[in-house]
């Protein structure tokens, strides 16, 4: 059940992704409630996935890098959901949608299902609670550089149109250039505090000191840390702090391999 | 029933000969009332804006003629029998350019939405004086579902037409909301005074007139509820507004990457918006390849409003055939002149005169 779970939803970001693309390509997109319908039945059916695994786990189910992929994409939506409005970031969802199809699809293709997932369950037995809450932290910050990764493409899609004066194509339906910059300081703060949290609780997990998966994240957290204190010392110009957000983005995606 | 329009516009009549035909917003009911009482005439809504005044009226069958209504509006505004190009329409051809009226099709700046907002100001002037009965108020509440479905499905109100209106749209672009937006206006002509009025509606405050008469920088900061300061000061001010409009007569640049850069720093990633008016230009050309620096100088302005202009006009033949399509779903185009007599599914028979034809 839980496989239909994730190919529903995967199904529910292709499709709002694919209506937002036709949109857009008619000339006559509106953000509409059809985009968030489908990123919210998506939702609705990663988070019947996630907790379909977690009576498998009784725990947590961040255990197999199936479950982590869906539950990064899953955190995206949630901030997407939370961020889109309070920032009035029209399009977010339109760029959001593609990355979240891509771990859900990512998750679906990979070799791990259910019966990997409840013989790694059963192996590693139970988990214990700061286990949990630091892999949960870790890969909701990880969602939240997804979703600075997404509003750094956002800011130089803008950019490029207002520095060379076209006012054309996605314009006219990308939020202000400042509003995208405000989002994406934010985004990448949310993720450092998170990730930092991950991290403190890592401590306190035995024998996690010293391995290469904590080593990894301290790296990330170093890279973060510079860019936060560039930013709120002497102020990055917008597009460069864009541009470092993106480029930052891979340092997650390939720790998620060490992780896993 | 017989639907009637009657009237001139910028089309055709100057300002000189709309003006004497211009009925103001308090004397609409009234006209409208006015008009009603004519012999024959049933119902009637008068629509006069600054580029049109045209009398939308109902008749009983075919017993008036259009010459009576016009000798009406003759009379009324005292025209003795002056030449003047007006038109004239009747039922379906009526409805039509009633909804073209409304969707912006027919006004100067192609698909500007204000038109809409007088029609319906002038039915409810008509409706408040009595003036308006079933056929008109099936009529009108029709004109504005069409109005806003030809908007909607089409790109006719699309971008920005003037320079004060690119200069806004890419103001917002850039800083969202312009409340908390700073104007520094360099050098005070006109396209700059009314390039910092379009951003001062839209909520810009703190505008900062810089100029080397401070006598002009006075004057247009008391209209602009900012402040004048000397010409010289100018770049002291820099480092806290968000957008500057430079129109000055200088024969060099003014600004350049050397009063810029040292500014960015100071602003830390918040951007800036440089609007040049003025030829020569009194920003470098340089500055706006800085990261955060947004420079339109007026022909790259005048291009995107060229640009929308053409894309409006371009949507025009698109705009044309979604109000058929609307003359065909409201049943203005589907009756035959042997039904005329009958009371159609939406208005007395509307077309009937065009089916007769």
């Amino acid at each position: 059940m839980d496989k239909i779970y994730l190919g529903i939803a995967t199904a529910f970001f292709l499709g709002g992704f694919v209506y937002s693309i036709i949109a857009l390509r008619s000339g006559r997109f509106r953000v509409s409630g059809l985009n968030l319908a489908a990123m919210l039945a998506g939702l609705v059916f990663q988070t019947l996935f996630l907790g379909e695994r977690g009576r498998v786990h009784h725990a947590c189910p961040v255990t197999t890098g199936v479950e982590m992929l869906v539950f990064i994409a899953w955190a995206m939506v949630i901030i997407y959901l939370l961020l889109g409005p309070t920032y009035r970031l029209s399009l977010l969802g339109v760029f959001t949608s593609p990355l979240v199809f891509f771990f859900q699809i990512a998750a679906l293709l990979s070799p791990f299902d259910r019966d990997a997932a409840i013989a790694a369950a059963a192996e590693k037995g139970p988990l214990d609670a700061v286990l949990e809450a630091h892999i949960a932290l870790a890969l909701i910050a990880y969602g939240a550089f997804a979703m600075a990764f997404i509003a750094g493409i956002m800011f130089l899609v803008q950019d490029h149109y207002l520095k060379k004066g076209k006012l054309n194509g996605l314009f006219y339906h990308l939020p202000p250039i400042r509003n995208l910059s405000r989002a994406l300081v934010l985004l990448i703060v949310v993720g450092f505090v998170l990730l930092s949290g991950a991290i403190g609780s890592a401590y306190a997990i035995e024998g996690a000191a010293g391995t290469a998966k904590l080593f990894i994240m301290h790296g990330m957290w170093f890279l973060y840390a510079a860019l936060l204190g560039v930013q709120f010392t002497r102020g990055l110009p917008s597009a460069q702090f864009a541009r470092f957000a993106i480029l930052s983005f891979a340092v997650p995606m390939v720790s998620l391999y060490f992780v896993r | 029933m017989r639907i009637h329009c009657l009237g001139l516009n910028y089309k055709h009549a100057p300002v000189e000969v709309r003006e004497r035909l211009a009925v103001g917003e308090k004397k609409s009911g009234e006209t409208s009332a006015e008009t009603a009482k004519v012999e024959h005439i049933e119902e009637a809504v008068v629509l006069s804006t600054c580029n049109r005044t045209e009398f939308y009226v109902v008749t009983e069958s075919s017993a008036a003629v259009p010459d009576a209504i016009e000798n009406h509006v003759r009379k009324h505004f005292d025209l003795g029998d002056e030449q003047l190009p007006f038109y004239h329409h009747d039922d379906a051809d009526a409805v039509r350019h009633l909804f073209h009226v409304a969707s912006g099709m027919d006004s100067m700046v192609l698909g500007e939405t204000e038109i809409f907002g007088q029609v319906k100001a002038a039915y409810a002037a008509a409706l408040d004086a009595g003036a308006t009965s079933a056929t008109l108020n099936q009529l009108f509440q029709k004109t504005f579902n069409v109005g806003k479905y030809v908007r909607t499905h089409s790109k006719i109100t699309s971008g920005p037409t003037s320079v004060g209106a690119v200069a806004v749209e890419l103001a917002e672009k850039i800083f969202g909301d312009l409340k908390r937006c700073k104007v520094l206006l360099i050098g005070a002509g006109e396209i700059s005074r009314s390039t910092a009025k379009s951003l001062a509606t839209r909520g810009a405050k703190g505008i900062v007139v810089s100029n080397r008469s401070v006598d002009k920088a006075e004057e247009l900061a008391a209209e602009m509820e900012g402040r004048a300061i000397r010409f010289d000061d100018f770049q002291a001010e820099l480092p806290s507004a968000d957008i500057v409009i430079g129109s000055t007569a200088a024969p060099h640049a003014i600004i350049d990457t050397s009063h810029v850069d040292p500014v960015l720093r100071k602003r830390r990633g918040r951007p800036l918006f440089f609007i040049d008016i003025a030829v020569p230009r009194d920003i470098d050309p340089a500055v706006g390849e800085r990261s955060g620096v947004y420079l339109y100088d007026i022909d790259g302005l005048e291009t995107i409003a060229s640009d929308s202009r053409n894309k409006r006009a371009s949507e025009l033949t698109r705009c044309e055939q979604l109000v058929e399509e609307q003359m065909v779903k409201h049943g203005f185009l589907s009756l035959r002149a042997s039904e005329s007599h009958h009371q159609s599914p939406d208005l007395a028979s509307p077309d009937s005169r065009s089916a007769a034809t």
